[in-house]
């Protein structure tokens, strides 16, 4: 690389560094149980497509706030089964046996 | 204009941070595509390009689907820099970047997706052979980046940053062609 590239970029580099590996490493690190929160969330939105309904409507069906909803759908919530177990009831879907499939 | 190196120690690639955001471009990209709720928002809002381009009709397959391709993808990026094969990586954005030599526009995607094409972006400019600078990225699900604002928004930024580092005299040669027609 050239010296006066680099130069430039180190005189103009942030006081804040990058989060990139960290972040990734987190990512790996929790991967499994990840997917499987994300698999009810991915019930969750089919349910929602399927039925044509909005974050207000599930929060509705479950008796939640839609931030609630919101954080159930984030894609990294764990997950109680006591949880897992309402939103099956509610919403009359199948969540586990996607996750598991 | 502020700039990070992604990962300590090698001068390879590096990534804009603006102010005011909590992260850089790059790191920013890979925490949307592991961010259920802007997958659930940003493909809902472009279902139908999801389905007249890549004829996918779930959302939930676009958001796994996605999921799984950023998975790859990162590991891509935390690979590369190491071999210092960047350039194996990113590839010109057009054919007029495939002509300049200085300053080019480029895209790094994961080339050997299975299924159908990634429709995932990172967009970098090449300041040398190897070395690179995120600007952006972008779920891309049409053939071209003017077609929609959130990909047009990526070509701006790329402008934005080759325009300042060319501003700031990092380089002599002027090798701007102003062709910015993905192929």
């Amino acid at each position: 690389m050239k010296q006066k590239t680099l130069d430039f970029l180190e005189a103009h580099q942030s006081e804040q560094p990058s989060t990139f590996i960290e972040d990734a490493k987190w990512r790996q690190e929790n991967e499994v149980w990840l997917k499987w929160s994300r698999g009810i969330a991915l019930s969750i939105v089919d349910y929602m497509q399927e039925n044509g309904l909005t974050r207000s409507d599930i929060a509705n069906k479950l008796g939640v706030s839609p931030q609630y909803v919101s954080r159930i759908l984030s894609g990294n919530t764990n997950f109680s089964f006591k949880s897992i177990a309402e939103i099956e009831r509610k919403l009359g879907i199948s969540c586990m046996e996607a996750v598991m499939a | 204009m502020k700039f990070v190196r992604i990962i300590p120690g090698y001068n390879h690639l590096w990534a804009v941070k603006e102010e005011g955001k909590d992260t850089d471009e790059l790191s920013m990209l890979f925490r949307q595509w592991s961010n259920f709720n802007y997958l659930l928002d940003f493909f809902f809002a472009n279902l139908e390009d999801l389905k007249s381009f890549f004829k996918i009709e779930k959302v939930s397959d676009a958001i796994r689907d996605t999921m799984e391709d950023a998975e790859e993808l990162e590991r891509l990026v935390l690979d590369f820099p190491y071999t210092e094969q960047l350039d194996g990586l990113f590839h010109p954005l057009s054919l007029a970047d495939n002509r300049a030599h200085e300053m080019t526009r480029e895209k790094a995607r994961n080339w050997e997706r299975q299924q159908h094409p990634s429709w995932l972006r990172i967009y970098a400019i090449r300041i040398e052979p190897n070395v690179y600078i995120v600007t952006g990225g972008a779920i891309k699900l049409t053939a071209t980046m003017q077609e929609r604002e959130h990909t047009q928004k990526e070509l701006d930024k790329l402008n934005a940053c080759r325009d300042y580092l060319k501003q700031n005299g990092v380089f002599d040669q002027d090798s701007f062609v102003d062709f910015f027609e993905e192929d």
